[in-house]
Formats: C-alpha cells, sequence, structure tokens
C-alpha cells in the first residue's frame, strides 16, 4: 500500500525531534489563545508568521497548523466552565457544558470534550489520509443550490436546538437572521442596514457578536445575580476527574456522529467550525431518546460538538491542500503562508511536493496526541479557574475579551459591538431568551441568503433548479421530515395522552 | 522659573528646525505597513514579503498591521490621519487606494492624490482569463462570442473588484453581454469555475495558476501588457487582436501626504533593497506577481494612469447597482 509508504515518509519527517519540539510549541499556544476568550487562531496565527521565515517551510506550517487546531481543543474549556465560548465554535459547548459545571461536574465535562476532540481530529485525520482527493472532488461538485438545502436543513434542525421556550428561540433565530443581513449585499453589491456607518458595510463581525452576547453579556448577568456561577470543585486530582462509566458510554456515539458531520462540514469551502458544531448538537438532540434532557448539562450535547468542531478544522485542510481553495479567513491565511514559503497549494500538492503533504498530513496526529497530553493534566488547573473570587475573575474576562475582539481587525468599533451585544445579551439572559440562536441565525443566514439567490440567478429564476441534484433533493428532503417530524411526534404524544387518559 | 519659560519657548522656536535632525535619525522606533486586507491574500503576503528585508535596510523592526473592512477605507483613513513622520505606511492596492471613496459613496474621505506621498510600487499581479476546459473554447473571439449566444456564466470574486471591472471593460468593448455570478472572494468563486458552476473567468495568476497546470481551465489571455514568464504561449489582450486595454491589480507604499522628503527617500531606498533580493523576487513569482520597483514620480503617473482607465468603468459599475 502506497500509502502506508507515504505516512511512514510523512512520520519520519513529523517525529524528527525539532519537528515534535514546534508542534508541541504551535499546539500549546493554540489551546491557550483557544482558552482566552475572544482572542482567536488567526490572531496568533498572523503573530507567528514572521518566526516561520526562519524555519524549514513544513516546519513553519506544522506550527502554524498546530495553533490552528490546538485552538479548538481550549476553546471548550471557557465554555464548560464559565458559559463563555473560548472561540465562537465552542458556542454549541455552551448549552450543555455550563449546566454541567453547575452540577459539579466540570471536571468530568472536561475530560469528555478533549476525549472527543482528539477522536473527532482522528477521524478527520483518517478521512484526509485515504479519501483526500475523491472527498476534494465531491466539495467542489457543491454549487449554489446544495449549499442552499444543506444549509435549510442545518437552519432547520439547529432551531429548535436551544431548551426552553421554542417561540422564544424561533424569535431569537429570526433576530440572527436579521443581524446576518448586515453589510454588503453579494449578488450587487448594495449596502443593507449599515446606517451610515462605513464600518458595517462588512457586517457585524461574527467574534464580536459572539464575545458579546455570549461573554459579556454572561459576565454582566454573573455580576447582577447573587448566586455563584458553578460550584468550585473540591479535588484537583485527575483520577477524581473521570467520568462514570455512564457518562462515558453516553459519549460514545455521538463523538462518533460528530466527527462525521464534522468531517463533511470542514471539507465543505465556506462553512466551518461553527455550523458543524451546532449542527452535531442539533443531530444529537434529534436522535436521543431524552431530546428534553439537553440543555440541562448531558454528556451528549458536548461530546457531539466538540468532536464536530476539532473534525471540521482538520478536514478544512482538505480542500485548502488537494485544490488550493480555502474554506475559510483561517485557511486562507494558511495558503497565504505556505505561498510565501514557496508552496504552492493545488491539486499537484500531493504529486509534486509529497514529503510536505504528508509530513504535515502526519504531523497533526502528532499534534493530536500532544494535545491529549497537555491538555488531560491541565483539566484540574482550568478547574481551579472557578475558585478564583470573581471580582478578579470577571474584569480579568472582560479585559480578554475587548483584547480578543480589537485583536480581530485591529479596530475599536467591533469592541463597541461586543459591548451592545453583551448588553442587548444580558437583556435576553435576564428575560429568558436563548442566546445560542441568534449566533446560528447570523451565521447560517447569509449563507443561505446568498445561495437561494445564486440559485435563482443562474437558473434564470426557474425553481426547479433547487432539485437539480441529488445531493440537493435529499437535503431538501430531510429539511421538510425536520420540520414536520416535530409536529407529527407530538401530535402522537398528544393522542397516546388522550387514550390514556380515556 | 522664568529662565525655565525662556528655553521652553527657544526649544519651541527651533522645533522647525528640528525636523531635518529627525529624518537624519529615521527610523528610530519600528515602522508599520497598514494592510487594507485581513491576513492572507495578495497585499497582505506582499507586505510580509519585503517586511524582513526592509527591517534589514532600515535597522527597525517593520509590523505588518491588518486593518481590514469597507473596501480598505478604513485602512486607508487611518494611515491618512497618522502623523506624516514615514512610521505609518499604507500597502495600498487598486480599490482601497483609488475607488473605495466612490464605490462606499463617501468621495470626500480620501484622495489619493492629495492625501498621500508615493513611496514605490512593490509589485503587479496580471489576471489570466481562462474558461473550464471541457467547454471546448481555445480563443477569446470563440469565448465572447459564445458567452452570449450560448449564456455562459463568468465567475466573479465580488462585486467592484479587479476581475469584475475587466469583464465589464471587455463587455463594453466588444458589445457583447453576459451575466456575471458574483462570490464572496476569489475561493468561493474559483470553486464554482472548478466545479462547473460558472464557466469562465477573470483570476489573479497565484489563484489560477495551478487549476491551470492541473487542466481543469484553458487560459485564452493574460491582462498583462507583456505575457507572463509562466504562461508564454499565453497572448496579452492586445495580442488577441480582441480589444487593448491592460487589466492589473498592484500592491505599492504610500505615506501620508506631507511626509519629509529624506524620509521618503530612506523608504524608497528600503523598498529597493527588499524588491532586488532574488528570494524575495522568486516568492512574489510564485506568488504570480512580478515585482517592481518605481520612483514615488513614476508610481504617482502610474496611479495616475490606473486612475484614468479604470475610473470611468468603475462610476458605470456603481451607477447600475
Amino acid at each position: 500500500m502506497s500509502v502506508f509508504h507515504d505516512l511512514a515518509m510523512g512520520f519520519g519527517i513529523a517525529l524528527q525531534p525539532t519537528a515534535i519540539l514546534i508542534c508541541f510549541a504551535g499546539v500549546l499556544l493554540g489551546t491557550f489563545v483557544g482558552v482566552l476568550p475572544g482572542i482567536g487562531a488567526l490572531a496568533a496565527i498572523s503573530l507567528c508568521l514572521p518566526l516561520t521565515y526562519y524555519m524549514l517551510p513544513v516546519h513553519g506550517l506544522i506550527l502554524l497548523a498546530g495553533i490552528f487546531y490546538g485552538a479548538q481543543y481550549g476553546s471548550s474549556t471557557a465554555a464548560i466552565l464559565l458559559n463563555i465560548p473560548g472561540t465562537p465554535s465552542a458556542a454549541a459547548t455552551c448549552l450543555d457544558g455550563f449546566p454541567l459545571s453547575k452540577k459539579g461536574r466540570a471536571g468530568q465535562a472536561l475530560f469528555v470534550v478533549t476525549l472527543a476532540s482528539f477522536f473527532g481530529g482522528c477521524v478527520a485525520i483518517i478521512l484526509l489520509i485515504v479519501f483526500a482527493p475523491p472527498l476534494a472532488r465531491f466539495a467542489l461538485s457543491f454549487g449554489a443550490p446544495e449549499y442552499f438545502a444543506v444549509m435549510l436543513l442545518g437552519l432547520i434542525a439547529a432551531s429548535t436546538a436551544s431548551s426552553g421556550s421554542a417561540a422564544k428561540g424561533l424569535a431569537m433565530v429570526v433576530l440572527g437572521l436579521g443581524l446576518g443581513m448586515v453589510g454588503t449585499d453579494v449578488t450587487s453589491g448594495t449596502y443593507r442596514f449599515t446606517l451610515g456607518m462605513v464600518e458595517l458595510t462588512d457586517g457585524i463581525n461574527l467574534v464580536a457578536l459572539a464575545m458579546g452576547l455570549f461573554g459579556i453579556a454572561e459576565v454582566l448577568t454573573n455580576l447582577a445575580s447573587s448566586e455563584s456561577a458553578a460550584p468550585p470543585a473540591r479535588s484537583f486530582r485527575l483520577r477524581e476527574m473521570l467520568p462514570t462509566r455512564r457518562e462515558a458510554k453516553d459519549s460514545v456515539r455521538p463523538a462518533i456522529r460528530g466527527s462525521l458531520i464534522g468531517s463533511a462540514v470542514g471539507a465543505l469551502p465556506g462553512t466551518g467550525p461553527a455550523i458543524a458544531a451546532f449542527l452535531a448538537y442539533a443531530i444529537e438532540k434529534r436522535v436521543s431518546r431524552h431530546p428534553e434532557r439537553f440543555g440541562t448539562g448531558v454528556f451528549e450535547g458536548i461530546a457531539a460538538p466538540e468532536a464536530a468542531n476539532n473534525a471540521s478544522v482538520q478536514a478544512a485542510f482538505i480542500p485548502t491542500l488537494c485544490i488550493g481553495i480555502p474554506g475559510d479567513a483561517v485557511m486562507a491565511f494558511m495558503l497565504g503562508a505556505m505561498i510565501i514559503h514557496g508552496i504552492v497549494p493545488g491539486p499537484q500538492l500531493i504529486s509534486e511536493q509529497p514529503e510536505m503533504f504528508w509530513g504535515l498530513v502526519s504531523s497533526f496526529w502528532v499534534g493530536n496526541v500532544l494535545l491529549l497530553l497537555i491538555t488531560l493534566p491541565l483539566i484540574g488547573f482550568w478547574v481551579r479557574i472557578l475558585s478564583i473570587p470573581r471580582q478578579y475573575l470577571y474584569p480579568t474576562i472582560l479585559f480578554l475579551i475587548c483584547v480578543g475582539v480589537y485583536s480581530v481587525n485591529n479596530n475599536v468599533f467591533d469592541v463597541f459591538v461586543a459591548v451592545a451585544f453583551g448588553l442587548l445579551g444580558f437583556v435576553m439572559n435576564s428575560l429568558r431568551y436563548p442566546v445560542a440562536p441568534v449566533l446560528l441565525g447570523y451565521i447560517l443566514g447569509p449563507l443561505i441568503e446568498e445561495n437561494f439567490r445564486r440559485t435563482l440567478f443562474i437558473s434564470n429564476g426557474d425553481v426547479t433548479a433547487f432539485a437539480s441534484s441529488p445531493v440537493s433533493i435529499i437535503f431538501l428532503a430531510l429539511s421538510v421530515l425536520a420540520l414536520v417530524w416535530p409536529l407529527y411526534s407530538h401530535r402522537r404524544a398528544l393522542r397516546r395522552a388522550r387514550s390514556a387518559e380515556v | 522659573m522664568r529662565s525655565i519659560a525662556k528655553i521652553m519657548a527657544a526649544a519651541v522656536a527651533l522645533l522647525p528646525f528640528a525636523a531635518p535632525a529627525l529624518a537624519q535619525a529615521f527610523p528610530e522606533k519600528p515602522v508599520t505597513l497598514v494592510v487594507p486586507y485581513p491576513p492572507g491574500g495578495n497585499v497582505d503576503s506582499a507586505a510580509r514579503l519585503i517586511a524582513p528585508r526592509m527591517e534589514e535596510k532600515l535597522g527597525q523592526p517593520i509590523v505588518v498591521e491588518n486593518r481590514a473592512g469597507a473596501a480598505g477605507m478604513i485602512a486607508a483613513e487611518y494611515v491618512k490621519n497618522s502623523d506624516p513622520d514615514g512610521y505609518t505606511l499604507f500597502m495600498a492596492a487598486n480599490g482601497p487606494l483609488l475607488f473605495a471613496p466612490m464605490t462606499m459613496n463617501r468621495p470626500k474621505a480620501y484622495d489619493w492624490k492629495t492625501d498621500f506621498a508615493p513611496i514605490s510600487s512593490v509589485s503587479i499581479t496580471p489576471m489570466a482569463l481562462t474558461v473550464r476546459s471541457d467547454l471546448g473554447i481555445k480563443t477569446l473571439p470563440e469565448l465572447v462570442e459564445r458567452a452570449d449566444s450560448d449564456g455562459l456564466l463568468m465567475a466573479s470574486p465580488g462585486a467592484g473588484t479587479t476581475n469584475h471591472l475587466a469583464a465589464e471593460k471587455l463587455m463594453a468593448e466588444t458589445g457583447k453581454k453576459w451575466r456575471i455570478v458574483h462570490y464572496k472572494g476569489n475561493a468561493p468563486a474559483l470553486a464554482s469555475l472548478a466545479g462547473g458552476e460558472t464557466a469562465f473567468a477573470f483570476d489573479q495568476m497565484s489563484v489560477i495558476l495551478p487549476q491551470i497546470k492541473e487542466g481543469t481551465v484553458t487560459p485564452l489571455a493574460v491582462t498583462s501588457k507583456e505575457r507572463v514568464k509562466a504562461l508564454p504561449d499565453v497572448p496579452t489582450l492586445a495580442e488577441t487582436g480582441v480589444v487593448d486595454f491592460q487589466a492589473v491589480t498592484f500592491t505599492g507604499l504610500l505615506a501620508p501626504a506631507g511626509t519629509p522628503k529624506d524620509v521618503v527617500a530612506k523608504l524608497v531606498d528600503a523598498v529597493d533593497y527588499a524588491l532586488s533580493d532574488e528570494e524575495v523576487q522568486k516568492r512574489f513569482a510564485d506568488l504570480g506577481s512580478d515585482t517592481q520597483a518605481m520612483s514615488p514620480s513614476e508610481f504617482g503617473d502610474f496611479l495616475a494612469e490606473m486612475d484614468k482607465t479604470w475610473r470611468p468603468v468603475v462610476a458605470e459599475v456603481n451607477a447600475k447597482r
């Protein structure tokens, strides 16, 4: 098998002491920027790029990639402990992660998400090794109608993902869709809802929105209430952080499903880990036998999104490396970094620079193992955050959020946006409106609209174009099913209840 | 006390004379290159490629700072409002420098002629007009004809980009019409072309070269004045005999207007030094760009020429939306 030969060569590069050291530095830095709310991988990667000029190209890329996927491991930490996602992609993890912390299961939750992340990463890497070129071609076959159908399913499935009042949840999805409309219309170049501010012509910044609604709002809510957020753990020994057999068993299938969803979503250019995580969470809630317990602290609700977002960032390398088409901003930067190092990603990369490709892919595995080794012992350390008095903890968090939001575009305007959404989120928390659906509508809305209009533009207004391929037909059918199923199951439950009464 | 006041007054009076002395010492602190785009991409890479060599020449760190947003206006205005001391420079490109105030409907925000002092151009990136190979189209006249009659779709990385404008100019000059599908940036536009959703596109060399090598798309013309080294067999637009214009994206450095001449001269030297490095030239070539150093006045003329050619096209596109 030539794959094994190639892999052996790759590991030959990735297991050199220097490469391991560089990989370790990357994933460690990634973990820290992931843990810190607001500061994302992109800021850290662009700061580290000049360092890589003095390294071998493959080492430079190992470092930058390590920061990228390392950040995914870290981002769940604050989500679980403090209800503040370290990056927007961990927002879905808040939904059940924080309730678990409140139950005193913070250590176990961190343990599970670390293993789920590791598992998700491994699944995506295997797919990358075995199926990279066909997967890339499959992703390319996705046109506007296919994207529309997939995103529509995502929106419908995830709209009902938050717990509590369904009406409030849907209202917040609509609010998110509205916020997503702010900016420049892709099809015509017209400005919408920019209120005459140039800063809004690119839309509301994702990090500012997420850090405001989740981070700043959470801090304000905590300051306003007298009860403490989550009980500090009494012991910090790793042995006592181990999940029970039941908790571990609950997490296995969600982690598998999450990994597959994450790999598929990640391979599609233009999607990203936040969508993967929300989708995995929503599907987990759908297939669960006890969906009503989601949102109260179940391990299924953290294992699935964390496996998904980590699988997604790993799979995002597929289109970037194999066809030279970056899926998101971080990948675009990685592509730029490769070119600066004289590597041109594209269909020829694997054949022309095999040691580059396989060395990098092998380093992903090395990096994931290192992350496992770094993260598990750190769990006890992170759980200690809960014992920091809040007069020290919350100002620190606010400060970090502001720095992080500023670092995205080096623009103070984004910090103001975050503060505004922080106040909005505070009001929403007080009135028990869920914040996650806002983020979801904001992320998916523009993608749905853009592809909806593009489909119609390309087909000259012919509506049948939406069902022009098997992929789009399947996803549209699933969307209809996702809409109808809750109504049906609700009715059936009512009928049963009624017949039981009689 | 009075003597202190006198010394202060004397010091203030002497300040104007201190300027040359300051310039002598330039640079005494890190110099910032403000990039109007997020990290990654053509302009950002250009800044990051010249920064290490400029550092060597100037003896001070060069910081690349990304201030993306509003089609580049945020970065342009930031540099315009910075002190004209040579420590804050604008890593400009076509849109952000020349046309953003017009397309963003804020014509008074800045004017490149009066608000900036040109230092030097850095790179010129030609585009290639390519068509999906499975369509069997081999020449530009053939493409233009079939785009009009068969309704072929063109992919654009966004309304108002140089890629889009080149197509508008091609339509205007040939009298043919086709529909342009806009995407959010180069990557999705390229994906649509490679995936078959669209049929042809203008793309920057670095973006499209791997696809040309792979045979996914066939190059019909390059948009530069001369043929491109990487594609010696592909004619320029003028050589096709269909139209005669150039459509290139440039990157270049500008300082805020009023920056002392000797400071500008030092920066010109530093850019020259960086661009004369063979390794730097090779990296730009990998990016599909040619390094191009110009004197401040040459760069000014170049900008005026670009402005003259493209302003009417931009205005027309702008009016239509």
